[in-house]
């Protein structure tokens, strides 16, 4: 049986490297046209190449995003740029509208098309209608439980995908234009406002929220892989490097280990808390075990808080110094307890005794995001290894 | 171009004696996005009292659990051969086209129709005809009729929707204030002063746009370009005040209808942006 893919996001080609590094099977990205996030730095034609290039040298794959809702004038230029993607190397694209799949379907048949989260594919006969088509995928909409996603995973010759982790939208994919009545932004062709996150006045003096929490799916990966789930989908595309190697590297330890029989409770405890520990809202499994309630929304105004775990991503090693070269992101002073962790998983306790600045000065405190920094460490560490702060508790 | 009224009180027959050429007709729990619903046997009485236009509306998400009576409707809906079918979810052209059953489709894809392109494949998938979404502009209104043959249909005055969630968003809400739930409220987004009519039920939450969207300046062009239905909601209007509207645009007297309407015209002339600079 073949093994879960672990799909992650990328809104550049640095966080390309890094999640298909960290151990995400395949990637998702936007490019110059057709993508639903349209402020997402999305990729030229020439980052597309180099980022093909790149996955398929460690057999990875890259998926493009051409989901929007098109309008006519959209339509202008895009079988000639369907055609420059795929000289790029896409392996699939990810498409939500019907005349798009039809005409990738028609013409190429040397990439999948996978049906987007955005046409909330709900039900066996929907998916087998994109089955037909010649879609190989349907990403499953949001709203589906345990059940509904196991009754669809049955299909045959039909890969299904579930979105595992990040935010969520509070509407049905597709069916919310609410960013187009308050901000005049398209939530349809890339530029959702996310205005569910905004608090609204009801009443004379209460506010109206509809705002959900984000998804954790953590300790269900099991469930999915056994109830026959082609890909495990990570969302946030735009989310920071630091995000993306932690949520990456927690699932790829998980699903490793479920498959080698080794996960154990305190492990998957273990990587709960470090998902918990990058989220910047509260989590559930949202529509998995029951239709979603108000246990899965919020009640106040933004939700968000602001994570400064991340201190540092390691680019280099100064032999001569036995240091590892950093660029700063948060705050750190000497006496921090950190963890360095690599992309291939081994994590390194470090106490922080000692800290150069660029030119080889001894500083006591790094407070200015992007200096070049330097701590004395045996070892290489290969690129896109980062530190983190370890917080009392955590 | 055919008017359709969208009908909320009990009354239908003389809205259609006023001059209605037909009606929409929510298809009870398999439609989203409306005020009032109907069962089959309502649509069966519907088809016997009159011989006018009976659309009939299936937009919600449809679960697995629902295919069975799905088909069971799709198959009574063509034994009262009404006019056509509105469907939002895939499953229904693809139980109609597995089970050959004759119904005339029309794609209402809500937001989500807003190409030719689109309209044409599902043209040639048998679906001849397909409901404009609200927005888009004028100019992508008649490129569309342009460059389709499809029957189009379009909202000429009703409250937009703007969104649908599978979420009970009322319930939870009240529960969470500890106070008696409302089925629907009206909120307002402070900084933008829009505001919504947010309406919960058994299939979820959805948000109306609080401002009545009127066509009728445009009215003209859009029955010369070749629209074919125009659909006007009764929405909150007292009976007569729906018949003096319906008067109004089966004679055509715009300052009358924007008397009783407003003039909010939409998206015609405003559109969207999408790349954010």
């Amino acid at each position: 049986m073949k093994k879960i893919e672990l799909l992650a996001p990328a809104g550049d080609l640095e966080r390309l490297k890094v999640v298909l590094l960290y151990g995400a099977d395949a990637v998702y990205v936007g490019g110059e046209k057709l993508s639903l996030r349209a402020n997402a730095t999305n990729f030229s034609l020439d980052e597309l190449k180099e980022g093909c290039t790149f996955a398929h040298n460690l057999k990875k794959r890259v998926y493009l995003t051409a989901n929007i809702v098109f309008h006519d004038k959209d339509r202008k230029g895009m079988e000639e740029y369907i055609k420059e993607v795929i000289d790029c190397g896409i392996d699939a694209f990810i498409v939500s509208d019907l005349y798009l799949a039809k005409y990738i379907i028609d013409n190429y048949k040397s990439v999948e098309v996978h049906i987007s989260t955005q046409d909330s594919i709900t039900n066996i006969s929907s998916a087998m209608f994109y089955r037909d088509l010649g879609a190989s995928r349907v990403v499953l909409a949001r709203e589906l439980s345990k059940g509904e996603i196991k009754e669809i995973s049955s299909i045959p010759n039909l890969e299904t995908e579930v979105f595992i982790h990040g935010a969520m939208c509070t509407c049905f994919s597709g069916r919310c234009a609410l960013s187009n009545y308050v901000t005049n932004r398209d939530a349809n062709r890339g530029g959702c406002a996310q205005v569910c996150r905004f608090a609204f006045n009801y009443d004379s003096n209460d506010k109206f929220t509809l705002a959900t929490k984000d998804l954790n799916m953590a300790i269900f990966i099991k469930d999915l892989i056994d109830i026959g789930v082609s890909s495990l989908k990570v969302e946030g595309r735009m989310r920071s490097l630091y995000y993306l190697a932690t949520v990456i590297g927690s699932y790829r330890f998980l699903i490793d280990s479920i498959y080698d029989g080794t996960l154990t409770d305190e492990k998957l405890l273990e990587y709960q808390k470090r998902l918990d520990s990058v989220a910047n809202r509260d989590t559930t499994s949202q529509y998995f075990n029951h239709l979603a309630d108000e246990t899965d929304q919020y009640y106040t105004g933004r939700q968000e808080v602001s994570n400064q775990e991340y201190l540092g991503l390691i680019i280099g090693y100064d032999e001569k110094m036995k240091s590892i070269i950093l660029k700063e992101r948060n705050y750190f002073k000497v006496g921090d307890e950190v963890e360095i962790f690599t992309p291939t998983g081994e994590i390194y306790p470090y106490k922080i005794e000692t800290i150069y600045n660029e030119d080889n000065e001894k500083i006591e405190v790094a407070r200015h995001p992007e200096e070049i920094l330097k701590l004395p460490f045996d070892t290489r560490l290969i690129p896109y290894s980062m530190i983190r702060l370890i917080r009392k508790g955590k | 171009m055919k008017l359709l009224g969208v009908i909320r009180d009990n009354n239908y027959l003389e809205y259609l004696d006023n001059g209605l050429d037909g009606i929409v007709l929510p298809l009870e729990n398999f439609s989203v996005d409306y005020f009032k619903y109907y069962s089959i046997s309502d649509i069966r009485e519907c088809r016997k009292s009159t011989d006018k236009l009976l659309y009939v509306v299936i937009n919600k998400m449809i679960f697995n659990n629902e295919l069975d009576n799905l088909l069971s409707v799709l198959k009574e809906l063509e034994s009262i051969k009404i006019d056509g079918v509105f469907f939002y979810d895939l499953a229904v052209l693809n139980l109609v086209k597995e089970n050959k059953i004759n119904i005339n489709l029309l794609y209402n894809g809500t937001h989500m129709v807003t190409n030719s392109d689109t309209i044409n494949l599902y043209y040639d998938l048998g679906v001849k005809g397909a409901y404009l979404s609200n927005e888009i502009t004028k100019d992508e209104v008649l490129n569309i009729r342009h460059n389709t043959k499809s029957d189009l249909f379009i909202l000429l005055l009703g409250n937009p929707v703007v969104a649908m969630s599978r979420r009970n968003l009322l319930t939870s809400y009240f529960a969470n204030k500890n106070k008696s739930k409302s089925e629907i409220i009206t909120i307002k987004e402070p900084k933008s002063g829009q505001e919504f009519i947010v309406k919960e039920d058994s299939n979820g939450t959805t948000f109306f746009y609080n401002r009545r969207l009127n066509l009728s300046n445009v009215f003209k062009e859009l029955v010369e370009c070749g629209i074919n239905y125009g659909i006007i909601e009764q929405g909150d209007y007292n009976s007569d005040e729906y018949k003096e509207l319906i008067k109004a645009y089966v004679s055509f007297n715009k300052l009358k209808i924007d008397e009783l309407a407003g003039r909010n015209r939409g998206f015609l002339y405003r559109e969207t942006i999408y790349k954010v600079k």
